[in-house]
């Protein structure tokens, strides 16, 4: 009887542990609501990547989304990161007339993870903006370097 | 503490409950004293009726607490479309989770204008597109991440001002 009765909530208790276990580092983060809001419009390009793909750059997350053409999504976009800030190092950020064009902020580590949040605005050829969210057991520097090193 | 009692009713006293219990005004300790009394063997025969009323009485109340007693466990035991339901409701949550967490794990997707694409290259070549357009200058990031790691950053500055050593 004892048995019967424990196993139900020691089930639910696994399968609630499982499934939180299972939600994302980014969730906490205002910027997933950008990828959430803009990432399967019209004009926007969203990359998500996890696992296996990612092994070679050592890397446990990568998220991008690029929005062109949308002044509103951007100004969205800054105010989240606004939030993100809190609590984050500033790495590095550029301010043209009032508005900034170019943030990395390293968040604090969540577990064993690493996160980075890479944001780029351009307004040559018309407004686009370039929001990266990346996860790494690695440390910033060497994530940064690796990412140098892709762009060259 | 039951058995004295029972021990001590006589026939004439009886015959008084039962007369009671018929006029509605006996308590519930006088009809379990009856009911005592009427589970006896050798009683005369007048009291038939009687004996085949309280065992009627009380076949129901067991029979009412035994159905009460697992209510917990009624709906399932008297159920079993219910209980099966249950069961395969928790294992599609568990599959579903477990999925999750699979496809979590090994995420490579990307969506152009909304259209999803699940080209493994595509999905990189995007994805290195999305570096590109990030503006990495790599001196000024590199010295701001060196700053950073920098545990003696503040002494080092401080050197710049001998006149607060």
């Amino acid at each position: 009887m004892i048995r019967k009765k424990s196993f139900l909530p020691l089930l639910l208790l696994l399968l609630g542990w499982f499934a939180a276990s299972g939600v994302q580092a980014q969730n906490d983060l205002f910027i997933s609501k950008v990828f959430d809001m803009y990432g399967k419009k019209k004009g926007v390009v969203m990359v998500d990547l996890s696992g296996e793909i990612l092994e070679q750059y050592r890397l446990t997350r990568f998220r991008s989304i690029t929005i062109k053409d949308d002044p509103q999504a951007a100004a969205f976009a800054r105010k989240c990161l606004e939030r993100d800030q809190v609590g984050a190092k500033k790495i590095k950020e550029v301010v043209a007339n009032g508005i900034p064009t170019s943030i990395y902020l390293q968040l604090p580590r969540l577990g064993q993870d690493n996160r980075l949040i890479l944001y780029n605005e351009s307004r040559s050829g018309g407004l686009r903006i370039t929001l990266i969210y990346i996860e790494s057991n690695d440390d910033t520097e060497a994530i940064l370097k690796l990412l140098l090193k892709k762009k060259q | 503490m039951t058995q004295k009692i029972k021990n001590y009713l006589t026939i004439e006293e009886a015959d008084r409950l039962i007369k009671k219990y018929y006029d509605g005004e006996t308590s519930g300790a006088e009809e379990v004293l009856l009911q005592d009394f009427l589970r006896q063997e050798d009683l005369p025969a007048r009291f038939e009726p009687e004996r085949a009323l309280f065992g009627y009485i009380a076949e129901e109340k067991s029979r009412r607490t035994h159905s009460v007693i697992p209510t917990q466990n009624l709906r399932l035991r008297l159920n079993p479309v219910l209980k099966w339901s249950f069961a395969a409701a928790i294992l599609i949550f568990g599959v579903f989770i477990l999925g999750n967490r699979i496809q979590a794990q090994n995420r490579n997707v990307a969506y152009i204008d909304g259209i999803r694409c699940t080209n493994s290259k595509e999905v990189t070549a995007l994805a290195l597109a999305s570096i590109d357009q990030i503006n990495l200058e790599t001196d000024e990031v590199a010295g701001t991440v060196d700053k950073m790691n920098d545990k003696n950053l503040v002494e080092s500055q401080l050197q710049q001002f001998p006149e607060l050593k």
